[in-house]
């Protein structure tokens, strides 16, 4: 999938679903994630034909009706999603400074400077210990 | 008459704003010299302050400029004007003498508006589109209460607060199983302190706001604001834990990213590692006693700066202007 395409609320709701029931017709989705939301059931036909054409969902037809599935897994979507994040924030390094990461996304620390620093701690928590 | 009026407060401000940055650029060696000896959560406010600066500091320099005119409005005795002869131009809400600013004042004037208006956009337009990747990343990702996060099941380790006004920790599986449980709780106290502290609204403003500045003083004062901000929060979490176990929860994060690189050049943000492990091995910067008294002589003076700013002001338009 070159770009995961953007969800909104509903649509994410349903593909949760998905990711936690595996199957499911309309009927069904309506009951579980629609009614709930106090959304109707044209309104999940509209979304999950949606969610279709963009690739996330596929279906079987079965009798009258059709049974869909996601057609990419929870985990493997998430992570589309955040390498594309990922992309967007090395294209504008800024943007980096707009989010507070606990330590950097997109650039590491040199190696030797690294293992100097891991050195200094080592030495130092070693130190507190033997003081108390 | 009120686009001469409006022409000329728009002068007035973006001269403001020039002058204060053209300034705080000529400091920058000596302020990033004095800042750097601050604890951490106090240089991220005047950081905050000088990133601003060129926008905020030219409102209220406007604000005093038009003070004395205000006061002559609600005040008649203090009305100063019929002292000037009728050639001085009157920076004045009452006295609005007509200016007609030479066209090619009014071009560059404008067109400084515009440039500023568009400085001002592009960084929200840029964290608008980031932003809806961020969303749907929060939709995506499940809420594990006991944590208070979203966790996300890929192999990228991960750990962020995103968002401004209700601001979310996101974080990854590989993250949350690859840290030790003290790693973990100095990881989370970190992140925790970002969303006290408002830390990604602090610096969206700031990015903002600092459109008058030149792009080198800009990218340097930006750069300081998210280390004082990342050094404010591991002062937080070495609350909980102790500043060496804050040093090696960071080293072990560290770890867990893929592609070490061969020691170059430091980069962007990548060098901001070893800046937080020296601060956290040292001992905490103190932090004085009281501010207030210094806000107090800074909000003095300002007023004091009022009248004379009204006349420099003045004298700085007419010679502009006729």
């Amino acid at each position: 999938m070159p770009h995961p395409p953007l969800l909104g609320e509903l649509e994410a709701a349903v593909m949760d679903y998905f990711w936690s029931e595996a199957r499911a017709d309309v009927k069904s989705l309506h009951k579980e994630v629609g009614v709930p939301r106090g959304v109707t059931a044209n309104t999940i036909q509209s979304t999950v034909k949606r969610l279709y054409e963009k690739g996330l969902l596929r279906r079987d037809k079965v009798s009258h009706a059709y049974i869909y599935q996601a057609r990419v897994d929870r985990a493997e979507f998430q992570r589309q999603v955040l390498e594309e994040v990922i992309a967007h924030i090395s294209s504008e390094p800024h943007d980096d400074a707009l989010l507070s990461a606990f330590v950097d996304m997109t650039e590491r620390a040199g190696r030797e400077r690294l293992e100097q620093l891991e050195a200094l701690v080592t030495a130092r928590l070693e130190a507190e210990e033997e003081s108390h | 008459m009120s686009s001469s009026l409006g022409l000329t407060l728009l002068l007035t401000l973006l001269g403001f704003a020039l002058l204060i940055s053209a300034l705080v650029a000529l400091a920058l060696p000596l302020l990033r010299a004095r800042l750097a000896l601050q604890a951490p959560h106090l240089r991220a406010r005047w950081l905050w302050l000088l990133l601003t600066a060129p926008s905020l500091l030219a409102l209220v320099f406007l604000g005093l400029a038009l003070l004395p005119s205000i006061a002559g409005l609600v005040f008649p005795a203090l009305d100063h004007c019929t002292t000037h002869h009728d050639a001085h131009l009157h920076l004045c809400v009452s006295h609005w003498s007509l200016t007609a600013a030479p066209r090619w004042l009014g071009l560059l004037v404008t067109s400084g508006g515009a440039l500023a208006l568009l400085g001002m956009l592009h960084p929200l337009l840029s964290y608008r589109k980031q932003r809806q990747r961020m969303c749907q990343l929060e939709r995506i990702a499940q809420h594990d209460p006991a944590l208070s996060a979203y966790v996300l099941d890929v192999e990228r380790p991960l750990a962020l607060v995103t968002g401004l006004l209700q601001p979310r920790l996101l974080l990854s599986l590989s993250m949350i199983r690859g840290l030790s449980p003290n790693a973990l709780q100095v990881m989370l106290a970190h992140e925790r302190a970002h969303i006290e502290r408002r830390d990604n609204l602090r610096k969206l403003l700031a990015r903002v706001l600092s459109f008058a500045h030149l792009p080198g003083v800009r990218a340097r004062l930006m750069d300081d604001l998210v280390l004082a901000c990342e050094q404010a929060c591991d002062e937080r979490a070495a609350q909980v834990l102790g500043r060496t176990h804050v040093a090696r929860a960071l080293l072990d994060a560290e770890r867990l990213c893929p592609q070490h690189r061969p020691q170059t050049a430091a980069s962007h943000f990548g060098a901001m590692l070893e800046p937080r492990i020296l601060a956290l091995l040292a001992p905490p910067v103190p932090t004085p006693r009281s501010e207030r008294y210094v806000w107090f002589i800074l909000c003095t003076g300002l007023i004091l700066l009022a009248d004379p700013l009204h006349h420099i002001t003045e004298n700085a338009l007419c010679f502009l202007l006729r």
